[in-house]
């Protein structure tokens, strides 16, 4: 049963450091684009990979397209030698990075991210503009387009 | 137009497809809703920050 407000949930409950980037963080700036995943940048601290694990713990993660059957714990000690999982979870895919592109990490976006209340809790997302400088720092095909939509709510005044 | 749809092609979430094709069609559909839910969540609070700044 996907119901990612759980699993958005569970990480504000158990106090995640992460920022919503993507997608998601494009349609909190008035995006019309559709998006099916939820993309976080997460912060690497010891505590903060503890929390994670205890977070999502109950969600059982596993490695999104990993082959059946293949082995995969999800714990700090993972979460330590591993830097970005897509994972699917019992309550939908998530994508925990922990750096991207364009100097994408927790520390160098939080100056760069507002607080917004999200299912009746406060939740980080990055700003408009340095949502667009991650995507012209992916520079992926698919970016291309999401970024002449970004720049063109930047032009109606929207969230910087 | 066929080197384009190959450089998009480059980039397309294989593993969210596999995913997704694991799925019945009705569990795609409920998936889509909660995302729209998600979404839509997004969305209003995203309006209500910006209009709180205004």
């Amino acid at each position: 049963m996907t119901d990612l407000p759980s699993l958005l949930g569970a990480l504000q409950a158990e106090g995640v450091r992460f920022i919503v980037v993507g997608g998601i963080a494009g349609i909190a700036h008035g995006s019309a684009r559709v998006t099916f995943d939820v993309d976080c940048v997460y912060a690497r601290d010891a505590d903060n990979l503890a929390r994670l694990a205890r977070a999502l713990a109950p969600f059982r993660p596993t490695l999104r397209g990993a082959p059946a059957g293949l082995p995969f714990r999800f714990d700090e000690v993972t979460l330590r030698a591993g830097l970005n999982f897509t994972l699917d979870t019992t309550s939908g895919p998530i994508d925990l990075l922990g750096e991207v592109a364009g100097n994408g990490t927790f520390d160098s976006l939080l100056t760069r991210s507002i607080e917004l209340q999200v299912f009746g809790r406060p939740c980080r997302v990055v700003t408009l503009d340095a949502l667009i400088a991650l995507k012209r720092a992916a520079g992926r095909p698919k970016d291309l387009e999401a970024i002449a939509e970004l720049e063109s709510l930047r032009g109606f005044g929207q969230g910087r | 137009m066929s080197e384009v749809i190959a450089l998009y092609r480059r980039d397309v979430d294989l593993s969210l497809l596999r995913s997704r094709l694991a799925m019945t069609v009705d569990e795609r559909l409920r998936s889509l809703m909660q995302m729209q839910r998600v979404a839509e969540e997004f969305r209003r609070a995203g309006r209500e920050h910006r209009e709180g700044r205004a």
